[in-house]
């Protein structure tokens, strides 16, 4: 699993998701992502293209960036969710959670 | 290089000590002999010169004596000059010597003879004495500076040499002595005259002698010469130096300050020699001073005539040494030639014999000492054949042995269980074995069979080698045997074959032995371990069975031995080995070691190989690692696959976990190859790995404390319909279908997070149930399997 943080321009950034985010790699995930939670008033977008997989805990982290990104207010999209991923969002309502794009 | 031959070494060192022994002989010889031929050479023109000292000194004298002699008899006459002329042809006549006498009379003695009265007798050269009166014929002899200085002086004294133009017409010395009258008055002077003829002839004489005897080959280089006392020449081979040169004149006038510095002090009455350069001809020079006459005889002899005899005689002695070290080198060389030339005969027959020709005869040579090595080679030949024959019986007898050995090692495999699979008709249970022995006969056994649903096994290693090993492992197996029929404990049948081993050990060997006995319905199985490899559980969680450290057999009788007990999982696979397997070496020495062979166990079961192609397989490990150099000791290879009492139709697949979250990819594998079994598309892949993640997780943090150690156990069966997937834990009970269901768009705006795996199973299984058994954490779920 790796996390990579982009900056793409002015208050712009992507944040690559690539592998599979399950149980054992959640933590260190948390600690990859940290430096996002920096950027104010960014248009954030959560590239998923190379998500291969996502379970609870996984989900538990894009709580933890959905709520801390709104604090900082940020825009949060999430693109690219392939299907298998997607069918776990859609179970479990973070569809409603996030913009897609 | 080419190595030189004795005889040539041995010469060579002969001519080098005779070489510096001759040469320091002959330099020796040579610097004497020279400087005596040098000093006999020298002696001899000293001689020479001598000789004609004396012989002037004899000549001058004779006429000297013979002048004082008739002075007597003519002062007696001196009042009778008519007598006068006969007392001067008598003087003449008697010596030989004297070539004329003359009488002077001072002017007007005798006045009835003239003014002048002078009288003359000479010697012709046919011998005859004729006298006559000079008077007016010789006028001017009293003012003659010679008459003058005479008469002047108290004593007769001898003129320098004049050339005589009056009488003799020669190179002449006059003795002037004075006449006195009665009265004692000098009246006159008697003249008694020398030429010098003869002593130029002799000095020519014997020039012409020494030229002839002693100088043959130097084309007359030396020569002779007389000085007067103020240098002028008297005589010399150069006519026209003759009272025309003086010695010391000529030597300045060609710049040679040597011969000068000679010419003074022969003037200066001296004797001696000395060397000159004459002309540019180094020359020795001997002069003698001739005390009566005032002269010198002086002999020039160059350098090379001085030391030729000497160099001759050196140059001789040289060719005679050279030609003696050559015939000694020659004489030695072939010497030793022809001594050596037996051993150059026995050496081609020596190396007759190191073809294999051992009867070859050693020809018959005469030295002492090449007769020693001949003796010595003939012992040689004869241990040789001997060695041969005792050879060939040893080969013969090794052949025999290897034979009875072959059929031993055969007696030895057939032993060994060899039918594979042993047990075609059973499915709970699948065994396979192998033994390699490194030598023909080996130390290394296993055994099993089964008795009242218990599989009886058995692995051992002997101490040491070879037959007796072999016979120690006969021993050992029929006591397992034997043991085995009437005790189901490994404890007691391990002691019952510990005492037979010690009964019949005299030879102090031991063998390490593992026993263990598998309940084929339980899957309990009680082992004892006396010294042996502890066996790897290869499965789910493969690890190395605990065993306790107990002694080998055959060493203690009494000794107890303890037994332990653990249950195996079905679908494990119980892996032993003897140490000729771990301690495999490659050339460097390096041991494929326990280690290694267990990273390689963890790996292979990851394929859930049966029995047959672990043992293959992880043999293969060993054999890459090693390079294929051949095996140095025995290796016995043993793997019991455990089946349990699952339906063989049935689908089975089993993991073990400990409860840690870094174990969920070693789950992600073994779920991934469960789908691919079962032939899942993504999405239902993807349902899977998350509802058993999140069942797995549930059960890792919620049955077991932070911070204790636990496993969880997962069991997956399938068959067409459904797949149930049993998960156990022996933490504390915790159920996860108590926990109510989420209101998914309740927490979402809630933000709250709980609740959401098992949220997550309920969607993807379609069915799950706990239980609470046996103090286990009993959780079941259900997919069904759509119908292709």
């Amino acid at each position: 699993m790796e996390a990579t943080i982009r900056k793409d321009g002015d208050q712009k950034l992507t944040l690559i998701l690539d592998g599979r985010l399950d149980t054992s790699v959640t933590q260190q995930t948390e600690k990859e992502i940290e430096p996002l939670f920096e950027y104010k008033n960014y248009e954030i977008v959560i590239d998923c293209s190379r998500l291969e997989y996502i379970s609870s805990s996984g989900l538990r982290l894009m709580m933890a960036i959905n709520q801390r990104c709104c604090a900082n207010h940020c825009d949060l999209y999430i693109k690219n969710l392939n299907n298998v991923v997607y069918d776990v969002f859609q179970t479990t309502g973070f569809v409603h959670l996030f913009k897609l794009k | 290089m080419k190595r030189l031959t004795l005889a040539n070494r041995l010469s060579l060192r002969l001519m080098a000590v005779l070489t510096v022994m001759s040469a320091a002989i002959m330099l020796i010889v040579y610097f004497i002999t020279r400087e005596s031929m040098t000093r006999e050479t020298e002696t001899r023109y000293e001689g020479v010169v001598l000789h004609s000292n004396e012989k002037i000194r004899g000549v001058l004298s004779d006429v000297y004596v013979a002048a004082i002699n008739n002075i007597n008899d003519i002062e007696r006459d001196i009042d009778n000059p008519d007598r006068l002329q006969a007392h001067l042809e008598k003087m003449v006549k008697l010596n030989m010597y004297m070539s004329s006498c003359r009488l002077i009379f001072e002017p007007d003695f005798y006045p009835e003879k003239g003014h002048s009265f002078e009288i003359y007798a000479w010697r012709d050269k046919k011998g005859n004495v004729y006298g006559k009166q000079m008077n007016e014929h010789h006028p001017d002899y009293l003012v003659h500076a010679w008459y003058e200085s005479a008469f002047k002086k108290k004593e007769g004294a001898w003129t320098p040499p004049y050339f005589d133009r009056a009488a003799s017409q020669q190179l002449t010395t006059t003795y002037l002595t004075h006449i006195r009258d009665a009265k004692g008055h000098k009246v006159g002077m008697l003249g008694a005259d020398v030429s010098l003829d003869w002593l130029r002839q002799r000095q020519q004489r014997i020039d012409g002698e020494n030229h002839n005897r002693y100088e043959h080959n130097f084309k007359d280089q030396s020569y002779s010469f007389i000085i007067d006392n103020d240098g002028t020449y008297l005589i010399h081979p150069d006519i026209h130096r003759v009272l025309k040169l003086k010695l010391q004149d000529v030597a300045r006038e060609n710049g040679d300050k040597e011969l000068e510095a000679q010419a003074y002090r022969m003037m200066d009455k001296q004797s001696g020699s000395a060397r000159i350069d004459n002309n540019g001809v180094k020359s020795w020079m001997f002069y003698s001073y001739v005390k009566y006459a005032e002269w010198t005889v002086v002999v020039v002899v160059p350098e090379a005539i001085i030391y030729h005899n000497g160099n001759a005689l050196a140059t001789l002695l040289l060719l005679v040494f050279a030609v003696g070290l050559v015939l000694i080198y020659i004489l030695s060389h072939r010497f030793l030639l022809s001594n050596l030339r037996p051993l150059r005969r026995l050496v081609s027959a020596v190396n007759q014999i190191s073809t294999g020709d051992f009867n070859v005869e050693l020809p018959e040579v005469k030295s002492r000492e090449i007769d020693a090595l001949r003796t010595s080679f003939m012992g040689m030949q004869t241990s040789l054949n001997n060695y041969m024959n005792e050879l060939r019986e040893a080969t013969a007898k090794r052949a025999a042995m290897e034979q009875e050995l072959k059929i031993a090692s055969d007696i030895q495999q057939r032993m060994l269980p060899k039918t594979y699979p042993p047990f075609p008709e059973r499915t709970d249970i699948d065994i396979y074995g192998e033994v390699v022995t490194a030598y023909e006969v080996g130390g290394d056994l296993f055994d099993f069979f089964i008795r009242d649903e218990k599989l009886f096994f058995s692995i051992g290693d002997v101490s040491g080698k070879g037959v007796p090993a072999s016979l120690m492992m006969a021993v050992t197996r029929s006591m397992f045997r034997s043991a085995s029929l009437t005790l189901t404990s490994p404890k007691l049948i391990v002691e019952s074959i510990n005492r037979s081993v010690c009964q019949s050990n005299d030879s102090f060997m031991f063998v390490t032995l593992f026993m263990g006995v598998l309940d084929l319905t339980t899957g309990k199985l009680q082992y004892a371990n006396a010294g042996h490899e502890p066996p790897v559980l290869v499965g789910s969680h493969t690890r190395f069975l605990k065993t306790d450290n107990n002694i080998p057999l055959g060493l203690r009788p009494d000794w107890g031995y303890s037994e332990q007990e653990t249950v195996i999982m079905p679908g494990t696979t119980l892996f032993l080995y003897t140490d000729g397997f771990t301690e495999a070496e490659k050339s460097d020495l390096q041991q494929y070691g326990r280690d290694r062979m267990f990273k390689e166990a963890i790996r292979l079961a990851a394929k859930r190989l049966d029995s047959r192609t672990f043992v293959k397989e992880i043999r293969q490990t060993e054999r890459r690692f090693v390079d294929f150099i051949p095996q140095k000791d025995d290796i016995s290879l043993l793997a019991i696959k455990y089946q349990g009492n699952v339906d063989p139709a049935l689908y089975y697949r089993s993991i073990l976990l400990n409860n840690d979250v870094q174990e969920v990819p070693v789950l992600t594998v073994f779920i991934d190859g469960i789908c691919d079994d079962m032939q899942f598309d993504d999405l239902e892949r993807s349902g899977v790995h998350i509802a058993v993640e999140e069942a797995v997780v549930n059960a890792m943090q919620y049955a077991y404390p932070e911070g204790t150690r636990g496993h969880v156990y997962l069991e997956v069966t399938a068959d067409d319909e459904s797949m149930r997937l049993v998960l156990r834990d022996r933490g504390q009970a915790f159920d996860p279908t108590q926990v109510p269901e989420v209101d998914v768009d309740d927490y979402i705006q809630k933000r709250v997070m709980g609740g959401l795996g098992i949220h997550l199973i309920r969607h993807y299984m379609d069915g799950i149930s706990y239980e609470r058994i046996d103090n286990q954490n009993v959780l079941t779920m259900v997919k069904t399997i759509k119908k292709q």
